[in-house]
């Protein structure tokens, strides 16, 4: 094109203007630029950190106890493993590695003797709680002895060790401050026999029997492995662990304030003796935590999108998100990004009862036919259509590889459970077979405590097997869950909703606590089901390492699924909401990851 | 007006709510008590670790020796622990949750009153005319209609509608931040109980004022020349509230039904939530210490309105 | 004293003779004269008249997943599908059923208790009537909440503990009306005539004072209706009355209504207008009943 040439004169040649063309992407380049570098939240350019280190996050109950020998909720252990520290912890990506202890025993590093059955132990000397006071073996003997007497949910972890049960022995019965005072008057009846002091910076734990899961138990965050300051605990052991300056731990962290369901306040303890794993000391400085109820959390979601919160689905939250949520959020372009999404160690399935007469149904005990019936309602239930009607395939996926959670030692693998299948056929022919008159079948019950998903996997249930096998299943909701789960260990249900959250990383954690003689005696087998050989193939692959033990442990799986015991149903993923400036933050199958790794950049 | 009579009147008042909240107190107890000794929520307590922490608790005590140790404790303030949260002490946070009902139920009562009042002069002054017609279908709309029902109707309309339609621009909070809350944030509960409750008033007022309008006094106050506005308010609504403070009585009890209701529905950390929340999660503790404050809370508002209608109507001596 | 007295009177002051009718006849004309009592009736016919079918039949079977969950309103399912596939409209039925039980027979236990220490209050006087009165004064300055909540705790959910809870908090209104119509009854020429003639205290209050007080006993009785569902629906609502698979409107509003809100308000607005038309209507019939029975009102 051509247009008026300026005049410039002199010696100007005459130039032709530049094409619109070119004009508008030098506009356009210009823009880009300028719109890489002003910053929004999720650009990638300011990797300042913010002046403010302050992580704000929502839960949706106050935690029962944080005292590691009673804790047994996610809740408390999300909170304490912050607080307190084990001699070992887990890492990202759950593997064991020092914490106050100096090394992991191993047999060749001398740590585990030869017979399996001493494991020696050095202390940091470095060590110290948020008090000031030094940490020594004897706040170890102190904190496990105390952690069995107690007899805590996860005293069992420490089980193995020589003279567990007499302790347990001396002080059941006993009152929380009765069980102090014993220990502070050094009551020998009080301390295990196998767990000794040799100086003040070095434990011996002798073990009745060699233990492969022992390490993993001991390691567990925030439970019975957890060190704690005798002298704090023994002058007011109902209510340390909720006052600000009593709950003492060697953590980064340390409570400061507590409104009971209101809000909770940690602060970053001053010159921490310990290492924050990736950073090179801790940068959050305070947690401010704000509890609400279960009711509102949608509107905390609402507020986390505008910037209110900093993190949502911590504490053991990771199951609030509601497919609707995660399938909208997977669709805004600016949060996308933000939703972590992670297999959380716990399995639902449905258990038979198969061992407990008195409660009677078509499903009771080892004959041809009872096998062939449980098999028969397996077979007709679709188990990826479960995972896609109830969970969108968001929030759960189909339990395919036994009964182990993908993602854990022990998991089968994909499509590696024959009761995964779904085979409405031969279901239908099974049942012909050995209920040709429908009368065994005509008055069954599933029960399972009342709530979401729970209801909507019930209801999808009844429907599978009304569509698939003709047979109406009556839904048994409670709704008090307490009383089911009481119910369920019980053995009362013909056809119950089972599941397990992983404890910690060995199939032990699994094997142990759902079939078997012990758990049968102890009254939590549900389904009842118990067989000579699989005791003995239990105690066995117990006491090998747990690389050793794993093929034994395939052995129980493969018992439990040829006996057809269950129905799988679904792993549980979790889902989280983690702004793109905050670093570190994360989960794993196990935890939460902890706010010493975690940093706030400016935003 | 402070005479004798009226503070031996007092006197016996308080001594009647004494022996109420006592009564109360105790009948909850018992009631709390009779249920089988498992308390507890954590699922994996069984067989010997459940008597464990049955002894922990002190419930295997023989129920009047746990009665005693509860009535010595809590005449002096004393409610003991939470069974959930174990060792948390309960009286501070009762009473923290009791003043936030407070002001929840000081501002229905506002709303109540003045809303009511207001509405019932307007119709009983223009009378018979399509604003009375509109108004006094409202009264009937809000009483009748439960309050949990306006309730979430106002939370529709607030947290998701008006989201929706302004595109999420402009949204009511129906959130609840730190123990008070926001002026804001505490309307739209207050609303939603005031509403119910202002409807009874509303429809009292306008009658008392209907008749008191057909009074002499008022006539003769209008023929002296008295200004419209002046005769309403100060001669006839004086003598038209007294009506409504005979029924302030039940109206407090059922704004403290409201209130309960309304908290479990906006999730403000109230007594009343605290109430529904400790029932189902069986912390009996709970339960006993927010029955009590309750109770005495009902036996003060009623005394207090029985004081104020003896300051309103001048025939009323004690 | 009776209409037909009344009626007397007028005529004795010049008006127009009109027919001598009884209370009933005269109280049936009005009411049906009052057009919102009369939408109110047909209303709770009708509701009756579903309530009735309801034991027969229902569209869908109410606890039961027919289709997809949270549809919305359509031609097979009028008010759509709950959380779990349920079908709204059948649902919503057995919540009539189940409103318009409690209802009633909360108003029959307290018409029975209240009506009964009432008269026992009014005729007997004395210290019957003391205890009595202090015992209407002490249930009065308990919510029902509490009461209800207590029986809750020790004997658990169940209809018929809730309609005894609920019995306990609507019983006073009754009694202190009949007490205050009994006291004044008892004065009149013909109680005494009776207690002259020897009639035992028994016959005298079932015979003259109960009859006459007949009218306002009706209307309290349709109050206490209403007031009997709005408190078990609330505490359904709450999670504390009946517990929920059975649908009830409480259960509907709080259990399913409310935690969808969002998404599928469908579950939650029928029941709610459902809930307050039938309230309002009770209420209209009860104030169309009390015009009607009032015998200061002229025609």
């Amino acid at each position: 094109m051509t247009s008026r040439k300026p005049d410039l004169g002199g010696a100007a040649v005459a130039r032709r203007r530049p094409p619109l063309a070119v004009w508008a992407l030098s506009l356009l380049a210009v823009a880009a630029a300028a719109c890489g570098t002003s910053g929004s939240g999720n650009s990638s350019g300011s990797t300042a950190i913010a002046s403010k280190q302050v992580l704000h996050f929502p839960i949706y109950a106050d935690p029962q106890t944080m005292d590691p020998a009673l804790g047994d909720q996610e809740i408390e252990s999300e909170l304490s493993e912050n607080v307190f520290d084990n001699l070992w912890l887990f890492d990202k990506t759950l593997n064991i590695v020092p914490d106050i202890a100096t090394a992991v025993p191993t047999q060749a590093n001398g740590g585990i003797s030869s017979d399996g059955l001493t494991y020696t132990v050095h202390l940091n000397p470095k060590a110290t709680f948020n008090n000031g006071d030094k940490v020594t073996s004897a706040d170890v003997l102190y904190s496990w002895n105390r952690a069995v007497a107690y007899a805590g949910a996860y005293s069992t972890n420490l089980a193995a060790i020589a003279g567990f049960a007499d302790v347990q022995k001396a002080a059941s019965g006993m009152t929380d401050a009765q069980i102090e005072t014993q220990l502070s008057a050094k009551n020998p009846a009080f301390a295990m026999s196998g767990l000794t002091a040799v100086n003040s910076e070095t434990v011996q734990v002798k073990l009745a029997n060699p233990c492969g899961w022992c390490l993993a138990a001991w390691t567990l965050e925030g439970t019975t492995g957890a060190v704690v300051d005798q002298k704090v605990v023994s002058q007011d052991p109902a209510s340390w662990w909720h006052t600000p300056g009593q709950m003492v731990g060697t953590g980064a962290y340390k409570l400061t304030a507590y409104t009971p369901k209101e809000s909770m306040v940690f602060k970053l303890v001053p010159n921490w003796w310990g290492t924050a794993v990736g950073l090179a000391k801790p940068t959050v400085s305070e947690i401010d935590i704000d509890i609400h109820d279960p009711s509102a959390a949608e509107k905390d979601i609402a507020a986390w999108e505008q910037g209110s919160y900093d993190i949502f689905g911590y504490g053991g939250y990771s199951g609030l998100l509601t497919v609707a949520d995660i399938l909208r959020i997977q669709r805004t372009a600016s949060e996308k990004s933000e939703l972590l999404t992670v297999d959380k160690g716990r399995t639902t399935w449905l258990s038979f009862n198969v061992g407990y007469p008195a409660t009677g149904g078509p499903f009771v005990g080892e004959t041809a036919a009872a096998k062939g019936l449980r098999l028969a309602f397996d077979l007709a239930i679709d188990k990826q259509g479960l995972a896609k009607t109830v969970c969108g395939n968001v929030t759960c996926s189909p339990a395919t590889g036994g009964l182990i959670t993908k993602g854990l030692t022990g998991y089968l693998g994909d499509n590696q459970d024959p009761l995964a299948k779904f085979d409405p056929t031969q279901a239908k022919q099974l049942l012909k077979e050995y209920d040709p008159t429908g009368q065994l079948t005509a008055n069954l019950k599933y029960s399972y405590n009342a709530g979401s998903p729970n209801d909507q996997v019930a209801t999808y249930l009844a429907e599978q097997w009304k569509a698939n096998l003709g047979v109406s299943v009556t839904l048994n909701a409670d709704p008090d869950a307490s009383d089911f789960i009481k119910n369920r260990l019980a053995g009362g249900y013909v056809m119950s909703r089972d599941g397990w959250q992983f404890d910690y990383n060995s199939p032990q954690d699994w094997y142990d606590n759902l079939w078997g003689a012990a758990v049968l005696s102890a009254g939590a087998n549900t389904s009842g089901f118990d067989d000579p050989q699989y005791d003995s193939i239990l105690a066995q692959a117990d006491q090998l390492p747990t690389t050793q033990a794993l093929p034994l442990y395939n052995q129980l799986a493969k018992m439990l699924s040829d006996d057809a015991v269950y129905i799988p149903l679904y792993y549980s993923v979790g889902n989280f909401l983690i702004h793109s400036y905050v670093k570190g933050a994360g989960s794993n199958t196990a935890f939460d990851y902890y706010w010493d790794q975690i940093s706030l950049l400016s935003h | 007006m402070l005479t004798r009579g009226t503070l031996i009147y007092i006197a016996k008042r308080v001594v009647l709510l004494a022996f109420t909240v006592f009564l109360v107190s105790s009948v909850v107890f018992f009631a709390v008590h009779s249920l089988p000794g498992n308390a507890l929520i954590s699922a994996r307590l069984h067989g010997a670790a459940l008597q464990q922490q049955l002894h922990q608790f002190g419930l295997d005590r023989p129920v009047l020796v746990q009665y005693w140790s509860f009535i010595s404790n809590a005449v002096r303030g004393n409610f003991g622990v939470s069974y959930v949260i174990q060792g948390l002490p309960i009286t501070p946070l009762v009473i923290r949750e009791l003043s936030v009902s407070c002001e929840l139920g000081g501002a229905a009562l506002i709303i109540t009153v003045g809303l009511g009042v207001s509405v019932g002069v307007i119709a009983a002054v223009r009378h018979n005319t399509w604003v009375d017609y509109i108004l006094t279908s409202l009264a009937v709309l809000g009483y009748t209609v439960p309050s949990f029902v306006i309730a979430t109707l106002f939370y529709l309309v607030f947290g998701v509608w008006l989201a929706t339609l302004t595109n999420g621009g402009f949204s009511y909070p129906l959130t609840w931040t730190g123990t008070y809350g926001t002026l804001a944030e505490l309307s739209v509960p207050a609303f939603a109980i005031g509403l119910f409750t202002s409807g009874q008033v509303a429809r009292i007022t306008r009658a008392a004022m209907l008749d008191v309008l057909q009074q002499d006094y008022v006539r003769t106050a209008r023929a002296k020349g008295v200004r419209e506005w002046a005769v309403i308010i100060r001669h006839a609504l004086r003598n038209a509230l007294v009506p409504v403070v005979s029924i302030l009585g039940p109206l407090i009890a059922t704004i403290i039904t409201g209130v309960v209701v309304i908290e479990n529905i906006f999730s403000i950390p109230g007594l009343g939530k605290e109430f529904i929340e400790s029932i189902l999660n069986h912390d009996y503790n709970i339960t006993v210490a927010v029955f009590t404050l309750l109770a005495a809370l009902i036996g003060v508002a009623n005394l207090g309105v029985d004081l104020v209608y003896a300051a309103v109507d001048p025939r009323i001596r004690y | 004293m009776s209409i037909a007295t009344e009626v007397a009177q007028e005529f004795d002051a010049g008006v127009v003779a009109r027919e001598q009718v009884s209370l009933w006849r005269d109280g049936w004309r009005r009411l049906r004269r009052n057009r919102l009592a009369l939408a109110a009736t047909i209303f709770l016919a009708f509701l009756a008249l579903v309530c009735v079918v309801t034991f027969f039949w229902t569209p869908y079977p109410p606890s039961v997943f027919v289709g997809n969950p949270y549809a919305g309103p359509s031609l097979a399912h009028p008010f759509g599908l709950d959380e779990y596939g349920r079908d709204m409209l059948s649902r919503m039925m057995v919540g009539a059923q189940i409103s318009m039980a409690v209802g009633l027979g909360c108003a029959v236990i307290a018409v029975v208790v209240g009506v009964s220490l009432g008269l026992l209050a009014g005729y007997l006087r004395g210290w019957v009537d003391s205890v009595i009165s202090t015992a209407i004064n002490i249930f009065y300055s308990f919510p029902t909440i509490l009461m209800a909540l207590i029986l809750y705790i020790v004997i658990g959910p169940s209809i018929i503990n809730i309609m005894v809870a609920i019995s306990l908090t609507v019983w006073m209104d009754m009694a202190r009306l009949v007490r205050g119509q009994t006291l004044s009854i008892r004065e009149r020429e013909y109680v005494e005539a009776a207690r002259a003639s020897g009639a035992r205290t028994g016959r005298i209050m079932l015979g003259h004072v109960l009859p006459n007080s007949l009218g306002p006993i009706i209307v309290q009785a349709t109050y206490i209706i209403p007031s009997a569902i709005l408190t078990e629906a609330f505490l359904s609502f709450l999670g504390v009355g009946i517990p929920p698979p059975t649908p009830d409107w409480g259960n509907i509003l709080g259990t399913d209504g409310l935690p969808a809100i969002r998404f599928a308000p469908h579950i939650l607005l029928p029941t709610a207008i459902l809930l307050s038309v039938t309230l309002l209507a009770f209420n209209f019939l009860g104030d169309g009943l009390r015009d009607a029975f009032d015998p200061r009102q002229k025609r």
